[in-house]
């Protein structure tokens, strides 16, 4: 697949942010929408 | 937040509990029966514990050992195994580890601390929108005399991702 999408082998990215101990979400809103993007798929809505 | 949802996010998302890394590796790490079944069918042996789920429908297990090193990227995207290991942390997601892991992942893995020898080969498995890899990182030395449930305090996370080692005191890998 060649596309922006697949970063595969691209260079000059800069150094990995590995955060220790990440938590699940970071801000209280991508829980939300994490849950509701599998409660509509639960429903296939 | 209805309690569906509240519901879900609790039960669905809490990243890596102990239950399921015991279920993906710690029984491998004491069960021969267990560990040939993983590597030949993980989807199958991992449904043994009830863990099935969406973006985990086809898991292929991978096998650490002495001389073989393997490490889990996704270079699309952030495919990654919900089921077991919970949603993907930031770092696995972002752009250095997805364009670095394919072209220096020796150079990766001494971001996160771990340097590997020489002559151990380093595989790496790009995840696709139908397979999702799991390492079965290799046991520790001188852990011969731990329980199975000792043995899945020590696999973190990291470990199944291939960026961490198992070890004795932790080091290396967040949980």
């Amino acid at each position: 697949m060649n596309g922006v999408h697949d970063m595969g082998g691209m260079q000059c990215m800069g150094p990995i942010a590995y955060e220790k101990n990440e938590p699940v979400f970071h801000a209280h809103w991508e829980g939300r929408v994490q849950a509701l993007y599998i409660a509509m798929g639960a429903w296939r809505k | 937040m209805s309690w569906t949802l509240a519901h879900h996010r609790r039960r669905v998302f809490r990243r890596c509990g102990s239950a399921r890394r015991c279920a993906g590796n710690s029984s491998c790490l004491v069960d021969a029966d267990y560990k040939k079944r993983l590597l030949a069918d993980a989807t199958a042996a991992i449904a043994e514990f009830g863990f099935t789920n969406q973006q985990g429908e086809h898991i292929v297990a991978v096998e650490n050992t002495a001389k073989v090193h393997n490490l889990i990227v996704c270079t699309l995207c952030c495919c990654y195994p919900w089921p077991l290991l919970g949603l993907s942390p930031v770092w696995y997601k972002s752009a250095p580890y997805r364009s670095r892991a394919v072209i220096d992942p020796r150079g990766v893995l001494r971001e996160f601390g771990m340097e590997l020898p020489e002559d151990a080969a380093v595989r790496v498995w790009d995840s696709t929108a139908e397979a999702r890899y799991i390492v079965l990182p290799e046991r520790p030395s001188n852990s011969d005399q731990l329980s199975e449930q000792e043995l899945a305090a020590l696999v973190t996370h990291d470990a199944m991702v291939g960026v961490a080692k198992v070890t004795l005191s932790h080091a290396g890998g967040a949980t």
